[in-house]
């Protein structure tokens, strides 16, 4: 809401404390992890939440080279983009016809979009497994991809479905008055105004695809193509788990998730601005 | 208003999306809810055991399946009364003219930013009974009877985990309600502003009726959410101590990959898919009445 | 502007695509089998292996082995469980034993290795007798081989022990004295790690074989002696008041195992009962020295000389279509569990256990390893997990799970009832 100008009013005062105070515990376990990821597990265990006696920084030498770690990064990048990109066209496209057309087929179509956002995981691994075995696509970044855009698509869908819902059907009409074709409208008018909401959906595409877990433990095995979940299971052992390493690859893996959060949050907000005055 | 000439160009654009999701999500789904009539150990070249509804019966006699239906119970009430109104909070917190907007943005974002396992551990630790951050800090200040094990004790566990769902989930359910809030035109506030109307007022009558929409989605995703959330809870406690935190996906888990009845695990797929969509339509219905 | 931002992302993904698409070293020809074990890190064990399959693959016998580790436990058994359930099992892998693969045995997915153990007696005959694992009453054969050897014993702190006047716990009576003894003078008498619900399962285990030995675990296998029977909430009463009084630490539930072995290292509590793998970890620790080991407290005198242990880990070998991949799986197999294979691992670990006999080299092991093998030397019986033996692959999850409820308030006879009512609704 833009009303809340640079005014100094009681409000503003008490809206900034409340959100000091959350910024602070939302920052708090991050400072822990990043401590933690100094310290040995004698350190950790009893006194997690002090700064560390014994400064261990060889942990993040040992989680790039020896986990592998930097290329996990890496790759994960690659598969959530790769996710991402094809996530946000599709769901975009999908969703102006499930928000605007009133063929007799987009009801049920929408309903059944909608159950994918309910489907436990845990039920889909086998029958995903054997699909995918199937089609000889085990330990292969395209069909892990495929897998990874359809548990992302639901949400997407139904995210900006109900966003583009809200938009002023009177500017569709308008355009078509002018002689825009359908998929124009969609281009010129539609996506425009519906950055914001195609954006969000996308950042957390990224975010969920980049950690993901249980997909690339079955679906992959070379452990050149590993992801960061992967990696950050290295210093686990049968009966010990190093926990001063596993944080540093934690750092090391959320570092350019944040950087690249702060730059598309800078980028969405821009175009939100763009929006705003065209519309 | 649907034109034949829209026709083909909307199923051009519908088809990719949709025949991708049929073939990895919709074919395994009715795969899944098959097998749910099955008595079958989980082994390719084993025969699948036709047992009818039996499965269902099962789990309708399990009080540990009663007892996680509760526990997601117990998510939605959270959801709707502790992280509906943060995360719209924060959503406007955001979407104002703050100073320091960016940090602000960042931060509250940092817990979905972060690996589950990671934060899911780190509140394991601030929660520890011996010498977890919160126990510590009772300690100090001298309420040492405030002291408890978090984690440990059965009756306040699933409340912690809870807490801790809320905390992650605030930045996510945040962008959500301000794509809504950005989508209002600022014209409006503008001429609000010019009539006289304070914060509160345009809040009221302004930003929360136009961003109806989000409410929507937000309580569509809290309600499948709560009803399929797994990660957090199997990292913080794995169900336990003793099923305390179980939910129904950690029971799904257990029964299908742990207990190898991948029928009974199969039927509590589907049970959470049906309860999914009985509550999400019934709150669509709800929703649209309000208007 | 834009343009670049595009070349630069197409290069990126470029470079992302040439480094994920580093070849394997691996001539056509070769017949591949899929390897699964939970060795991932960088302890010696796991270095060890990576570097044997590395050997093997040089040796160039016609076979490639594609190794596949996972070392969180939850994850590893869930790529293998979806990898029978799709019909695409890896070729040799890593697992306890007993009910733990009873159904892959029952479906008759395993190949049964007694047949290639026959054909080569010196590979057989070095082990010591620990194959009860993989050998099964109602499926005759011999459905894997022991790769890890274990024992559990009760590790103590000998500096707290002086400090307190107390002496080693012979019995559990003992156990109960010392323990009053280091609760009084401020120390955590055994810290137990109850989050990790695997920890209590252990304690119940060395009950059972300390009360009832090997044939009261095949009792409770068949179910002649039931989980809810007078002998056994006896011994459900014995672990509810110990943590009652506190010998377990205060919140044992709510600390893990990690932080129980830390609370060991740092001088915290005076003892705690481990498996022979947690030598490894104190030998890496600052409190090696002032660590001494004894057996686990004896309850019936007839049985202290039974111990939980035995064969962990083991190989088996899927049954496939292809005999060619079965013959490569078992020479692999031999390749990794030989007296050469055990030799070179006990140098890399510094001494140890191992389930096959060789000439062990006593020059590289600590006082600490020594007194632990020691420690074993009249043992009559080994019996794992008491659940191992059980027909029932769910039971190791539940009976852990109903010994958890002890720690948080529930009677030594719900835990009981617990277990029952959990074998019945499983029928």
């Amino acid at each position: 809401m833009m009303t809340n100008t640079k005014r100094t009013t009681p409000a503003s005062i008490a809206v900034f404390i409340v959100a000091i105070v959350w910024a602070l515990m939302t920052l708090y376990p991050m400072l822990v992890t990043i401590m933690s990821s100094l310290k040995s597990n004698e350190e950790i265990f009893g006194r997690m939440f002090a700064l560390p006696r014994d400064w261990h920084p060889e942990y993040y030498l040992e989680s790039f080279l020896q986990a592998r770690m930097g290329r996990y990064i890496l790759n994960s990048l690659l598969l959530a983009s790769m996710t991402t990109l094809l996530v946000s066209v599709m769901a975009a496209m999908a969703s102006y016809v499930l928000a605007r057309s009133t063929f007799p087929f987009v009801k049920p179509v929408f309903l059944l979009f909608l159950v994918g956002v309910m489907i436990p995981i845990h039920s889909t691994i086998i029958p995903i497994a054997k699909l995918v075995s199937g089609m000889k696509g085990m330990d292969n970044y395209a069909f892990l991809t495929l897998v990874y855009v359809t548990f992302q698509l639901p949400q997407a869908i139904f995210l900006i479905t109900g966003y583009m819902k809200g938009i002023d059907k009177e500017l569709d009409e308008a355009a078509k008055i002018d002689g825009c074709s359908m998929v124009g409208t969609l281009f010129r008018i539609t996506l425009p105004i519906s950055k914001p909401i195609i954006s969000t959906a996308a950042i957390l595409s990224f975010i969920s695809v980049y950690s993901e877990l249980i997909f690339s433990v079955i679906l992959l095995s070379s452990s050149d193509l590993y992801p960061v979940s992967r990696g950050l299971m290295y210093f686990t052992g049968d009966h010990t788990q190093r926990m001063g390493p596993i944080f540093a690859s934690l750092v090391m893996a959320a570092f350019p998730m944040v950087m690249i959060y702060i730059f598309a949050h800078e980028h969405i907000q821009r175009g939100m601005l763009a929006g705003a005055v065209k519309g | 208003m649907a034109k034949r000439q829209d026709l083909v160009p909307s199923l051009v654009l519908l088809l990719p999306a949709f025949g991708l999701y049929c073939l990895f999500q919709i074919y395994p789904i009715t795969q899944s809810i098959y097998m749910s009539f099955f008595k079958w150990k989980g082994i390719a070249n084993t025969a699948l055991i036709p047992v009818g509804f039996d499965n269902y019966r099962r789990i309708a006699v399990d009080p540990y399946f009663w007892h996680s239906l509760g526990n997601s119970g117990w998510f939605m009430v959270g959801g709707f009364l502790v992280l509906m109104p943060l995360s719209y909070g924060l959503a406007l917190v955001i979407t104002s003219r703050l100073r320091g907007l960016r940090f602000f943005k960042t931060s509250f974002f940092m817990p979905v930013i972060l690996p589950i396992t990671a934060v899911g551990l780190m509140w394991v630790y601030i929660f520890e009974p011996n010498w977890g951050l919160v126990n510590s800090f009772f300690h100090i200040v001298g309420l040492d009877s405030w002291a408890r094990n978090w984690l440990g004790e059965p009756d306040i566990s699933i409340f912690v985990v809870i807490l801790v769902n809320e905390w992650i989930y605030a930045g996510f359910n945040m962008l959500i309600f301000a794509a809504g809030i950005m989508a209002i035109p600022e014209e409006i506030y503008e001429a609000a502003r010019i009539e006289g109307a304070s914060y509160l007022q345009c809040l009221r009558y302004l930003t929360l009726p136009m961003t109806k929409e989000s409410f929507k989605i937000f309580s569509v995703l809290c309600v499948t959410g709560c009803l399929k959330t797994f990660d957090l809870v199997y990292i913080m406690t794995r169900g336990g101590p003793n099923h305390a935190t179980e939910m129904p996906t950690t029971l799904l888990y257990s029964q299908a990959f742990v207990y190898r009845n991948f029928g009974q695990g199969n039927a509590i797929g589907v049970v959470i898919l049906v309860l999914g969509l009985v509550l999400s339509i019934l709150l669509n219905k709800f929703l649209n009445q309000e208007t | 502007m834009k343009r670049t931002r595009t070349r630069i992302l197409m290069a990126a993904v470029a470079i992302c695509f040439a480094l994920t698409g580093i070849g394997f070293a691996q001539s056509k020809g070769d017949v591949k089998i899929k390897v699964y074990t939970r060795w991932s890190g960088d302890e010696p064990l796991s270095a060890f292996f990576r570097q044997k399959v590395k050997d093997f693959n040089a040796q160039k016998k016609g076979i490639y082995v594609e190794s596949e580790a996972i070392g969180s436990e939850d994850s590893y058994l869930d790529k293998l469980r979806t990898g029978f359930a799709t019909g695409t099992p890896p070729n040799v892998f890593v697992e306890y034993g007993g009910s733990r693969i009873v159904d892959y045995v029952s479906s008759g997915s395993l190949v049964d290795l007694k047949p290639y153990l026959d054909k080569d007696p010196k590979w057989r005959d070095a082990f010591l007798p620990l194959f009860d694992s993989w050998q099964y009453k109602e499926y005759p054969g011999t459905y894997g081989i022991p790769v890890v050897f274990y024992a559990v014993e009760l590790y103590y702190n000998k500096e707290i022990f002086a400090k307190v006047g107390v002496q080693p716990p012979k019995t559990l009576d003992d156990f109960r004295a010392v323990s009053e003894k280091i609760l009084k003078a401020g120390y955590i008498p055994c810290q137990i790690g109850e989050k990790d619900s695997w920890r209590g399962g252990h304690l119940l285990n060395n009950l059972v074989i300390k009360s009832f030995g090997a044939e009261g675990v095949a009792k409770l296998a068949d179910r002649s002696l039931a989980y809810d029977s007078p002998e056994m909430v006896k011994l459900y009463a014995i672990i509810k008041e110990f943590n009652d009084k506190g010998y377990f630490g205060k919140n044992a539930v709510g600390v893990d195992n990690n932080a129980e072995n830390t609370s060991f290292e740092t001088g915290k509590s005076a003892m705690i009962y481990n498996g022979s793998w947690y030598l490894g970890n104190l030998t890496q620790s600052k409190i090696l020295d002032k660590v001494g080991v004894v057996p686990f407290p004896s309850i019936n005198p007839k049985f202290s000389d039974s111990v939980q242990g035995g064969a962990a880990d083991g190989f088996s070998v899927a049954k496939v279509k292809d005999q060619a991949q079965i013959d490569a799986s078992v020479e692999f197999i031999k390749y990794v569990s030989n007296a050469e294979y055990f030799k070179g691992l006990e140098q890399v670990n510094k001494g140890g256990i191992y389930p096959v006999k060789f000439d062990s080299d006593p020059s590289v092991a600590n006082a600490l390893t020594i007194q632990f093998k020691d420690n074993l030397k009249n043992v009559k019986e080994f019996r794992s997990d008491i659940q191992n033996y059980d027909s029932a692959s769910h039971m190791l999850e539940t009976v852990r799970l109903a010994i958890q409820g002890l720690f948080i308030g529930k009677t030594p006879a719900q835990c009981g009832k617990e277990i029952v009512d959990k074998i019945k609704a499983n029928e």
